[in-house]
């Protein structure tokens, strides 16, 4: 599996507004779920803000990562939201988060998306890899970062 | 010989934090110059798993977790238990709190 299979152009958001934490789950679930990959928006929110309760995934340097493993899930995939100004999202250190991956994940099933969420993550924690995100002109340019991410290794 | 620390990072629903702290950990070694072995118990399961000898060998052992890990193999050894988001930001820290022997000795407790 590829990075490319969980996410597409249809769930990249570049530079939204968003007034709150709630606000951008909410607009970054809403594209999840006019692509088919969540079948009822409300719970996987539910969902999603139920895991934020256990501590908070923004997890610094501007990043926030909200992920469920939720009934409201079809299909596993990923959302990546760019959010002018950034925006208040309870991080670890204080700042405003601007980068956001959504993770989406079903009850059950199998685990192969872990994988790659969990190169993500690894790859979230390099300066240059956000500086690229960051710095992206549009949706086609985050993909091509993203698969390029998968080729290394 | 080149200066070890191994490492244990978990985290709750073990999808990112664990991998995120074991990146920084193994990035502020490298830039200390210590060789840094880092067992992810993530969702995927145990990944990079820490043997005797890895433990043996090490001058400190740093454990980032949130959920439950097996301390019993670390009893002797100098240690720091932190969340898993400590290790996230502050890893250069810890690393240098290991190489100046700023760790007290671990007991391990029934």
């Amino acid at each position: 599996m590829n990075i490319t299979d969980l996410i597409t152009k249809e769930t990249v958001l570049l530079d939204i507004e968003a007034k709150d934490k709630h606000d951008v789950i909410y607009k970054v679930a809403s594209a999840l779920h006019t692509k088919g990959v969540i079948e009822n928006v409300d719970t996987y929110v539910d969902d999603v803000l139920a895991r934020e309760t256990q501590g908070s995934t923004g997890i610094g340097y501007g990043i926030a990562i909200p992920h469920a493993k939720s009934d409201a899930v079809n299909t596993p995939a990923l959302a990546f939201a760019r959010i002018k100004g950034g925006v208040d999202y309870e991080a670890l250190d204080g700042e405003n988060s601007d980068l956001l991956f959504m993770i989406a994940v079903p009850s059950g099933g199998e685990n192969l998306h872990l994988k790659i969420l969990q190169r993500l993550s690894r790859k979230l924690m390099h300066d240059d890899f956000r500086d690229a995100l960051r710095d992206a002109t549009d949706e086609e340019n985050i993909l091509t970062i993203l698969n390029e991410m998968d080729k290394e290794e | 010989m080149k200066k070890k620390i191994v490492a244990v990072t978990s985290c709750p629903t073990g999808i990112a934090h664990t991998y995120m702290a074991a990146e920084q950990l193994e990035k502020a070694g490298k830039k200390q110059g210590v060789s840094v072995k880092v067992e992810t118990a993530g969702s995927i399961g145990v990944e990079n798993a820490l043997s005797k000898k890895d433990i043996e060998e090490a001058e400190a052992v740093i454990v980032a977790a949130d959920a439950r890990v097996d301390m019993k193999r670390f009893n002797g050894k100098p240690l720091i238990e932190v969340s898993v988001s400590h290790a996230i930001k502050k890893s250069p820290d810890l690393i240098e709190k290991a190489l100046n022997d700023e760790f007290e000795i671990y007991k391990y407790k029934e």
